[in-house]
C-alpha cells in the first residue's frame, strides 16, 4: 500500500531538518521575520509571500478605487479571460483528481468530507446571520450562502513547512482534492442560478459534463498529433479557449467543464494529460495573476461585504478545524496539524467567487468577491504569521 | 501512545474551543440589525461573451450612467417639499392651469458632513422626511435649503466639478422618483455664464436641453456640477457646485432651523 506521506512536496524552503531534530535556539525578532518570509513561495520566487497577498492588494490599487487602470469597461472585457482561466484551473484539478484516485481513493473521500464540513459550516452561518440581521442581499439567500461556503472550502496548504513535516504532504494532497466536491456542487449551482437556463435545470446540469467530454475528446484526438511543442501549445490553448468560450456561451460553470475535460485527459490512454500539464505550466502563473488582479480590482469596501465577512472568517476557521478533526483519523495525521495546513485558501477561493459572480446579480456578485478577497487575504496573513508560531508551541 | 492520546485530546479541546468561540461571536453579532438602506433595482450580470461583443455607443453611455448612479447614491439625499400655504406665495414653474401639487420630491447633495443642499421652489418648504431629519437653514431668496441628512455610513461628498464647465458634453441628470433615484444622460451644448444677484454667476445652457428645476447635474465621471434652477425669464440655469459648496460652508456653523 502506498503511504499517504510518500508524495512529493510542492513547496520550497523551510528550516533544516537536522536543526529541527536537534532543536533550534530561540529566534530573535529579526530572525523570526526572516523565517516567515523564507518559508513561503510564490511563483517559485523565494523569499516571497503567496500570490494572493501580493496581487489582491495590487488589483485594488490598479482598480476603479485606485489608479483606475482597471476601469469597469476593462473588467468587463477581462471577464472572458477570467472564464478561460477558470477552465484552466478546472483542468488542473481534474488531472490531479484522476492521478490521486489511482493511488489513494480514500484521500478523496477524506478531502471531500473536510470540504463538505466547511461548506456546511459557512453556508449555515451565513444563512443564520443574514436572516437575523436583515442584511439586504439581491440574490437568493441560499445561493449566496452556498457560494460563500464553496469559496470557503478551498485550501492551498501553502503554509506547509517542507522536508520534515510528515503532515505537510498529506495536507497538500487533501488541499488538492478538497476542491473536487465544491466544483461538482458548482455545476449544480449554476444550473439553479443561471439567468438563461438551457431549457431546464437538468439540461443545464448535464451540459457542462457533455461539454467537458466533448472538449476532452477533441483534445485527446489532436494533442498527440502535434508535430512540435509550439503546435501542441496552440492546440492546448485553443482547446481551453473552446472550453471557456463554450461555457460562457451556455452559461455553465467553466470550472466544471475544465474539471471533466481534465479527468478525460488524465484517464484516457496516451500523453494528453502530460502535454496539457507541460503547456499549461507556461501560462498558468500569468493567468493566476490575472485572476487575482481582477478580483482585487472588483473589491469594494461595502457595508454588506464587511458584515458578511464576519461569518465567513469565523466559520471558515471553525469549519476547517471541524473538517480536519473529522478526517484526521482517516489520514493518520494530527487534527491540529491538518487544520493549520489547510488554513490558506489560495487562488481557488477567489476562482469560485469569480465563477459565481458570473451568474449572481451584479451587486451580490461584487459583494461575494469582496468578501472572499478580504477573507483570502486575512487567512493568508493568519497562516503566515500565526499558524507556524502556534504549531511551534503545540509541539 | 500516551503522547499521541494527549495530543489528540488537546487538539480536540482546541478545536472545540474554536467552534465554541465562533458560535458565541456569531450569536452576539447577529443581535445587531443591518442599517436600513434603500432598495435598488437588481441588475443581472451580462455574460462574459456579451461583454466582449462590440456594442453601440448608446449602450456604453447607458452603462456609464448606471455605474455613475450606483456610485453617486451615497452622496445624494431625497426629501419631500410641502406647499407652504402660510407663505401665501403660489408655487412657480407649473404648467398654465395646473393645480400646484401639495407635495414634491426633491433630491440634494451632501456637501459638508451631514449637511446637504436641496432646491426649494418658492411656495414650498422642506419636510423632515426620508433622508432628512432637520432643516438647518432655508434661504427663500436663493431658492435652496441646507438640510441635515445623516448618512448610514461615513458621509460621502462628491468631487466638485470646475466652475468653467465648457459644455458640448453629456452630463448625468439625477432626479428622485417615489421608489428611488434615477439618472438620465442629457447633452449640454453651448453654455453661457450669466450674472445673478443671488449667486453671483450661473451657467445657462443654450438650446433645448431638458433640465428640470431642482435636478442635480453631474459629469459622467461623477463630479457634481450643480443644481438646476429657474432663471428670472422662465429659462433654466445651473447653480455651479462650487458656489453651492461655498454657501453650505458659510452657513454650516449657524444654528439649525435658521433662515432668511
Amino acid at each position: 500500500m502506498i503511504s499517504l506521506r510518500d508524495s512529493p512536496r510542492r513547496e520550497l524552503g523551510g528550516p533544516d531538518p537536522l536543526d529541527r531534530r536537534l532543536g533550534a535556539p530561540p529566534l530573535t525578532a529579526l530572525e523570526w521575520l526572516k523565517t516567515l518570509l523564507f518559508t513561503r513561495s510564490a511563483f517559485g520566487l523565494s523569499p516571497s509571500i503567496t500570490p494572493a497577498m501580493i496581487f489582491l492588494p495590487m488589483g485594488v490599487l490598479l482598480g476603479p478605487l485606485g489608479l483606475q487602470w482597471f476601469t469597469p469597461r476593462v473588467l468587463g472585457r477581462l471577464d472572458a479571460a477570467v472564464t478561460i482561466t477558470l477552465a484552466v484551473l478546472g483542468v488542473l484539478a481534474g488531472i490531479a483528481l484522476t492521478r490521486e484516485l489511482r493511488d489513494a481513493g480514500r484521500l478523496l473521500v477524506a478531502a471531500s468530507l473536510e470540504g463538505a464540513v466547511t461548506i456546511a459550516a459557512v453556508a449555515g452561518a451565513t444563512v443564520y446571520f443574514v436572516s437575523a440581521t436583515g442584511l439586504p442581499i439581491e440574490a437568493p439567500l441560499l445561493a449566496i450562502a452556498l457560494a460563500a461556503g464553496l469559496c470557503a472550502s478551498a485550501s492551498s496548504a501553502t503554509s506547509a513547512s517542507p522536508d520534515s513535516e510528515a503532515a505537510a504532504g498529506v495536507a497538500t494532497r487533501v488541499a488538492d482534492l478538497d476542491d473536487v466536491l465544491p466544483m461538482a456542487i458548482t455545476i449544480g449551482g449554476f444550473a439553479w442560478l443561471s439567468p438563461t437556463p438551457l431549457h431546464s435545470p437538468w439540461v443545464a446540469a448535464i451540459a457542462p459534463v457533455a461539454l467537458g467530454l466533448s472538449v476532452g475528446a477533441i483534445g485527446w484526438l489532436v494533442f498527440d498529433r502535434a508535430e512540435s511543442s509550439a503546435e501542441s501549445a496552440v492546440f492546448v490553448l485553443g482547446t481551453l479557449a473552446l472550453a471557456g468560450g463554450a461555457a460562457a456561451y451556455l452559461n455553465v460553470s467553466p470550472l466544471g467543464v475544465g474539471l471533466v475535460a481534465g479527468v478525460c485527459w488524465a484517464a484516457a490512454p496516451g500523453r494528453a494529460d502530460r502535454i496539457v500539464t507541460d503547456d499549461l505550466r507556461r501560462v498558468q502563473h500569468p493567468l493566476v495573476v490575472l485572476l487575482l488582479l481582477t478580483a482585487g480590482a472588483i473589491w469594494k469596501p461595502s457595508m454588506a461585504a464587511l458584515w458578511l465577512l464576519a461569518p465567513y472568517l469565523l466559520f471558515r476557521l471553525a469549519g476547517k478545524c471541524a473538517g480536519a478533526w473529522a478526517t484526521a483519523r482517516l489520514l493518520d495525521v494530527r487534527a491540529g496539524d491538518l487544520a493549520a495546513f489547510l488554513m490558506p485558501p489560495g487562488v481557488l477561493a477567489v476562482a469560485f467567487a469569480l465563477n459565481f459572480r458570473q451568474v449572481l446579480p451584479v451587486e451580490a456578485g461584487d459583494t461575494l468577491v469582496s468578501v472572499v478577497a478580504m477573507g483570502t487575504a486575512a487567512f493568508e496573513v493568519f497562516a503566515l504569521a500565526v499558524v507556524p508560531h502556534w504549531r511551534r508551541r503545540s509541539r | 501512545m500516551a503522547d499521541s492520546d494527549n495530543s489528540s485530546s488537546r487538539d480536540t479541546r482546541l478545536l472545540a474551543l474554536v467552534i465554541l468561540i465562533a458560535l458565541v461571536v456569531l450569536f452576539v453579532l447577529a443581535r445587531f440589525r443591518f442599517p436600513a438602506t434603500e432598495t435598488r433595482p437588481v441588475v443581472v450580470a451580462p455574460g462574459p461573451l456579451e461583454r466582449l461583443a462590440a456594442r453601440a455607443t448608446y449602450d456604453d453611455l447607458a452603462a456609464v450612467i448606471q455605474t455613475f448612479l450606483q456610485r453617486a447614491t451615497t452622496s445624494i439625499v431625497v426629501t419631500e417639499l410641502e406647499a407652504d400655504t402660510a407663505a401665501g406665495a403660489p408655487p412657480r414653474n407649473l404648467p398654465p392651469g395646473a393645480p400646484p401639487p401639495d407635495r414634491l420630491l426633491v433630491s440634494g447633495v451632501r456637501l459638508k458632513g451631514d449637511l446637504a443642499v436641496v432646491s426649494v421652489p418658492a411656495g414650498y418648504r422642506v419636510l423632515p422626511v426620508r433622508d432628512v431629519i432637520a432643516v438647518h437653514l432655508a434661504d427663500a431668496k436663493r431658492g435652496v435649503a441646507v438640510v441635515v441628512a445623516p448618512a448610514t455610513g461615513a458621509p460621502e461628498r462628491p468631487a466638485i466639478g470646475a466652475e468653467d464647465f465648457g459644455g458640448f458634453v453629456y452630463v448625468a441628470v439625477v432626479e428622485p422618483t417615489p421608489t428611488g433615484l434615477t439618472a438620465e444622460p442629457v447633452f449640454i451644448g453651448r453654455i453661457d455664464r450669466i450674472q445673478d444677484d443671488r449667486w453671483g454667476g450661473l451657467l445657462a445652457p443654450g438650446g433645448s436641453a431638458k433640465l428640470s428645476p431642482g435636478a442635480l447635474v453631474f459629469s459622467l465621471d461623477g463630479r457634481f456640477l450643480g443644481i438646476v434652477t429657474t432663471l428670472p425669464k422662465g429659462a433654466t440655469g445651473v447653480i455651479p457646485a462650487a458656489r453651492l459648496e461655498a454657501f453650505v460652508e458659510s452657513v454650516a456653523g449657524g444654528s439649525p432651523a435658521g433662515g432668511s
